[in-house]
């Protein structure tokens, strides 16, 4: 598989889930198009170049699209964490939350020593809350238990 | 007469003390996300969207564009001293630019980066003043079939002018405009691609999708290479170039200025291409263009005020047509949408104080911008300096928080998410980002017009060619299509 075939995929398959989804929706009459016409004919149409990419596709040297599992822990491991600070974020509230994920992303994904780790999480998330919280005036959340401002 | 009455007023707007720190603030935080690797323009304004909520309107746009522009200034401070590009546009800085520093003439070129820099932007100021009001006129004559024609041409200009071949750049924009129907239909109430999910309701946002692709997945793609990086700290005695440096400099400075101005104008990779396409000019015209790549003056010059000449020429059709031409302006529109204001025609005629404020404010932000930027370049190299490994978690948190506080919803986090890792493997698959993240924006807008065209003509789509305007946009865009479809079937040829 190379890089152009691999990209061809993803159109082809958003191309095939719109053009399933789309033609459950009313087409309505040409004097009054229903919801369903333009999601359907630009499924057709990503179908079609999704398919021509692949085509050209043919030819190409096969190309890596990583550097292999060594090189992906650490995207991986930041995408975890991003989840973690997600479903945390409103039950535990921005502040533990963000301390936390900072940790984790110093730490694992960075390689900081512990203790430097855990001195720039705190610090930054402090400083963040009070950037965001007070004085940008963005609502973040307390959490549940509403444990910290 | 008109236009310079407008334009005391609109200083009268601008240089109002909030509004000149404003655009002070627009203009340090642009040259400094700018400066930065992997953040450029779009996520820098982003991440300052949460703050314009608590301002007025002509305030938030003018802090908006002081980002825009300043991190157009700031991307050639990495490309000289580092051989970074700060930014997307500034990738061919790199090549005569720190050329020039490792002869010992970064100060050199560093100062005519910025002296082009405002030159090119305020050329296209004048550009700005005189072609958006007239623009803006005959666009009030557009209906629906006209505006159909426009974006229907706007798209396709993406696909002939964007980095990739034609076709993945047109099925980038085809993948926007999809994802762009999911949610509620406007006119008959109907439920697309939601799933159930209520949170879907109102489709995919804009802000999560952008920084994702842009900002996550930047992170995410950059956070596997290991970068060394050596920071030349120029003195600020070192700034000054010599006289024969500063007498070739003005040739493509001015030439730089026309072209970046008018490329500006056409959706798509203006920057990019503006730098690129001044580089290859000036290449060309020059007696011994063997040299370019060694340290040419006239290499730093040409790009880097084209590519802010172009920030100008994006605005014309943002301000007065009410289309994006780029990321960055999309963001810009979507605060308007956020204060209540459509920029499009009747934006300068309904909204003067903001359309002849920001003019005004965009001749403040230029001076303050060269007065920033050669000063200051011993900060800015004290951020680069700062590892990646530290900077990238303040980054992604800064995203987060940005992408919550627009609707406080967990769900867009995880789009954020998800637009992150799409745009992880966009880069991996070398796909250009900007198509999709403009087709996302604006597709709502094409299907509107197109259904209200054939409501209009009972269903005829002669509706599309009856009327002059839409006819040219029609004409041109089926121009633009052959064409573009004989260059695909064409063997590539080497480029320079």
């Amino acid at each position: 598989m190379n890089r152009i075939r691999a990209g061809s995929l993803l159109f082809l398959f958003a191309g095939i889930y719109g053009f399933a989804l789309s033609i459950e929706l009313p087409m309505g009459k040409l004097k009054q198009p229903g919801p369903g016409v333009f999601p359907l004919v630009i499924s057709i149409l990503l179908i079609v170049l999704g398919g021509l990419i692949f085509v050209s596709g043919k030819k190409q040297e096969k190309i890596e699209l990583t550097g292999g599992l060594k090189e992906l822990w650490r995207p991986i491991s930041i995408v975890l964490l991003t989840v973690a600070f997600i479903i945390a974020l409103e039950r535990v509230g921005y502040l533990i939350t963000s301390c936390l994920y900072l940790l984790g992303l110093f730490w694992f994904a960075s390689g900081l020593k512990w203790w430097v780790a855990a001195m720039l999480s705190g610090t930054l998330a402090l400083a963040s809350w009070y950037l965001f919280g007070k004085i940008l005036g963005v609502h973040l959340p307390m959490g549940y238990w509403r444990l910290l401002p | 007469m008109d236009v310079f009455s407008n334009l005391l007023n609109g200083f009268q707007t601008a240089l109002s003390l909030k509004n000149i720190y404003l655009c002070f603030t627009g203009c340090l935080w642009g040259s400094m996300v700018g400066v930065l690797p992997g953040v450029g323009p779009l996520v820098g304004i982003t991440l300052l969207v949460p703050a314009t909520y608590g301002l007025d309107v002509t305030g938030a746009i003018i802090m908006l564009a002081g980002i825009y522009y300043g991190a157009m200034y700031g991307g050639s401070t990495t490309s000289i001293l580092m051989n970074i590009p700060g930014e997307s546009a500034s990738v061919i800085t790199c090549l005569d630019g720190y050329a020039m520093t490792r002869k010992g003439r970064a100060g050199a070129a560093l100062f005519i980066a910025a002296w082009g820099s405002w030159i090119g932007g305020t050329l296209s100021i004048l550009g700005i003043m005189f072609l958006a009001p007239p623009l803006a006129n005959f666009a009030m004559k557009f209906g629906p079939p006209e505006m159909f024609t426009l974006l229907l041409l706007a798209f396709l200009l993406l696909g002939s002018l964007g980095t990739g071949s034609f076709i993945t750049t047109m099925a980038m924009v085809l993948f926007g405009l999809l994802i762009g129907t999911v949610g509620v239909d406007l006119l008959t109430g109907a439920l697309r691609f939601t799933h159930g999910v209520q949170e879907l309701y109102d489709g995919i946002g804009f802000v999560p999708v952008a920084m994702g692709t842009f900002g996550i997945g930047e992170i995410l793609s950059s956070i596997e290479e290991k970068v060394t990086r050596e920071v030349y700290k120029p003195k600020f005695r070192e700034l000054l170039p010599n006289r024969e440096e500063l007498r070739a400099s003005w040739g493509p400075i001015f030439r730089g200025s026309g072209l970046g101005f008018t490329i500006g104008l056409l959706p798509g990779a203006a920057h990019i291409l503006s730098s690129f396409i001044s580089y290859i000019m000036e290449k060309r015209l020059a007696k011994r263009p063997e040299e370019f790549g060694s340290g040419r003056i006239e290499g730093v010059a040409g790009p880097e005020t084209a590519n802010n000449a172009a920030t100008g020429g994006a605005m014309v059709p943002f301000l007065a047509l009410g289309i994006p031409a780029g990321p960055a302006t999309a963001v810009m529109m979507v605060v308007l949408l956020i204060h209540g204001i459509r920029p499009g025609p009747l934006l300068i005629s309904e909204q003067p104080q903001i359309f002849w404020g920001l003019i005004a404010s965009m001749y403040i932000g230029n001076v303050i911008l060269l007065i920033l930027n050669l000063p200051l370049v011993g900060l800015f190299v004290s951020f680069l300096r700062i590892p990646f490994m530290i900077l990238f978690p303040i980054i992604l948190l800064i995203c987060l928080i940005g992408t919550y506080s627009v609707n406080s919803s967990s769900f867009e986090l995880m789009i954020l998410l998800v637009s992150g890792v799409l745009g992880y493997f966009f880069r991996k698959l070398q796909y250009d980002i900007a198509p999709f993240v403009l087709a996302l924006i604006i597709g709502p807008i094409l299907e509107e017009t197109f259904r209200q065209s054939l409501m209009r003509s009972g269903g005829s789509f002669s509706i599309f060619w009856e009327k002059p305007i839409s006819l040219t946009f029609l004409l041109v865009a089926c121009v633009l299509l052959f064409w573009n479809i004989l260059r695909s079937l064409r063997p590539r040829q080497a480029e320079i």
